[in-house]
């Protein structure tokens, strides 16, 4: 940094920005000030460098395209409520729809109809757990009769199987509605997400809580016993897949392949994805277009999907989850910062 | 360390995403940077000076970034993309960005590509409120340069912002010997 000799000397930029940046020592402040006032140049240069000063830092300013601190946590706060209310309003009408449609079907339900009940929707109880999830919506839409009668004749066994389950259709009803009822209920409190737990047990499903505390810790516990599988429904599952390996129907191909019928599985996938258990993660406040999460669970894969895989985060932020990075017990989104952030926020409320 | 993590981003995340966002005008890659910065913090934490620490390593991070395939940077710019269109289209798209406001944004823009990397850097630095000391150590120089360095970069900018808007873009295109807004760009000069 130059110094000005005693006879002024041209003004130098350098040391006028270092003293109007506050960045000289006390006593070569007090010279470069006493020069400022005793000499035009220097005065003149002094406001040359001060409009520079502003102008620069003007036109800084203007390159901020999106500002600093997209993720207020006042916002977070106003936020997370209403999300959170919106969700469980939806997800409260779904189930009770779902309920009411299937006991609506199965009383009116014609004999054949009865007999597709029994042998299909209960098929889906005796399924693995993930898979029980979703039989409340394949209740509601299931295929009619009509589409199951344009296969081949059933057989002579096939028949008396299927008169044996006309027998039993108030049995089937009863536990297909019982089913539908829990799978409702569950989806409900898995998705409340109002600090309270919920806990559905019912004959032959699946127990699991969900709770978020006040605090701002979601905790989720979606571990499910597998199912008890009724020796009726057993034998109903059987003959429909019989059925289904005899059937050239296309449609039924398909389900062959699949083992679900193709009417169903958009509504079963949508059903199994909204049923999934909210992530176990303790969350910090969001700082910036970041956040510190730290990992409660501490399997890693979970780790990484816990953001995304809440309900509530939303089809949109699953960008979010194309990079982050663990160090120790702490989850660093690395990419797609706004997405993530919005993503958290809905997921983990600021404390 | 969640604590310490918990402070640095409290602390520092804000000013860095400023910072790489005006240096890189890429808001997604300057989050990238800036985060892949505290990863590295939490990794190894800063001895001395936190800040300076962090800004160099960010700057650092830049460089190497601009050495990375390109089949990465297209990435990333798909990314950026996609999110200023979801911004966009979005109900909560911060403030408005008028026709006047982008085109003035690009004359800055354009006018702090056309000032030399280390002046940029040190023009950004200061802008962010590190004292020349920390700008020193970032950038490798004399402190008692840093003045200089600063007085020169403000000149190039004012200056050339103001060809800019006055519509002598000969006279910008001179001083800058260079078009354009990449962040390699940035990296190279």
């Amino acid at each position: 940094m130059s110094h000005p000799d005693r006879n002024h000397g041209p003004p130098d930029e350098g040391l006028i920005h270092a003293w109007l940046d506050g960045e000289l020592p006390a006593a070569e402040a007090a010279r470069i000030e006493q020069l400022v006032r005793d000499d035009a140049a220097w005065a003149a240069a002094a406001a040359e460098a001060r409009g520079l000063i502003a102008a620069s830092e003007r036109i800084v300013g203007l390159l901020d395209h999106v500002p600093a601190g997209v993720v207020p946590q006042a916002e977070s706060r106003a936020i997370r409520p209403a999300r959170g209310a919106e969700w469980w309003t939806w997800r409260a009408a779904a189930a009770l729809v779902v309920v009411i449609g299937t006991a609506v079907v199965l009383r009116d339900a014609p004999p054949e109809a009865s007999s597709f009940a029994a042998g299909d929707a209960p098929k889906k109880l005796a399924e693995p757990v993930a898979d029980s999830q979703g039989s409340a919506a394949m209740a509601a839409t299931a295929p009619t009769p009509a589409r199951e009668q344009s296969g081949p004749a059933p057989s002579r066994d096939a028949a008396s199987r299927n008169e044996a389950q006309r027998r039993d259709a108030p049995e089937a009803k009863r536990m297909l509605a019982d089913a539908a009822t829990a799978d409702a209920a569950r989806a409900a409190a898995s998705s409340a997400g109002s600090g309270a737990a919920g806990a559905v047990s019912t004959t032959g499903a699946v127990s699991t809580t969900g709770a978020i505390s006040a605090t701002g810790v979601r905790q989720a516990a979606p571990s499910a016993a597998a199912a008890p599988v009724p020796t009726m429904l057993g034998a109903a599952r059987e003959e429909r897949s019989e059925r289904i390996a005899r059937a050239p129907d296309s449609t039924l191909t398909r389900e062959r392949e699949t083992g679900v019928p193709p009417r169903l599985a958009a509504a079963q996938q949508s059903t199994l994805a909204k049923a999934a258990a909210p992530p176990a993660l303790e969350c910090y406040a969001p700082v910036g277009g970041g956040a510190v999460v730290r990992v409660v669970r501490t399997d890693a894969t979970s780790a990484i999907e816990a953001p995304v895989a809440t309900p509530a985060a939303g089809a949109a932020d699953r960008r979010a989850r194309l990079a982050f990075s663990i160090v120790g017990d702490t989850l660093i989104p690395r990419g797609a910062g706004a997405p993530f952030a919005r993503a958290l926020r809905t997921a983990c409320p600021a404390p | 360390m969640t604590a310490e993590a918990d402070r640095l981003f409290r602390t520092y995340h804000a000013t860095l995403v400023r910072y790489l966002t005006r240096r890189l005008g890429d808001r997604d890659w300057a989050e990238e940077v800036a985060q892949e910065t505290f990863v590295r913090a939490l990794r190894q934490p800063p001895t001395s000076n936190e800040r300076s620490w962090l800004f160099a390593v960010a700057n650092n991070l830049v460089r190497d970034e601009a050495r990375k395939s390109i089949r990465q940077r297209s990435h990333l710019q798909l990314l950026a993309a996609e999110e200023r269109e979801r911004e966009s289209s979005g109900p909560d798209t911060g403030e408005e960005m008028t026709p006047e406001r982008a085109h003035e944004m690009a004359m800055a823009r354009r006018a702090l590509d056309s000032i030399a990397e280390r002046d940029r850097q040190a023009l950004l630095l200061k802008a962010e409120g590190l004292d020349y000391d920390e700008i020193a150590g970032i950038l490798g120089i004399e402190k008692s340069s840093v003045g200089t360095t600063l007085s020169r970069a403000r000149r190039r900018l004012a200056e050339t912002f103001d060809a800019l808007r006055t519509g002598k873009s000969g006279l910008a295109d001179a001083n800058t010997g260079r078009t354009g807004n990449t962040g390699d760009a940035h990296v190279a000069s």
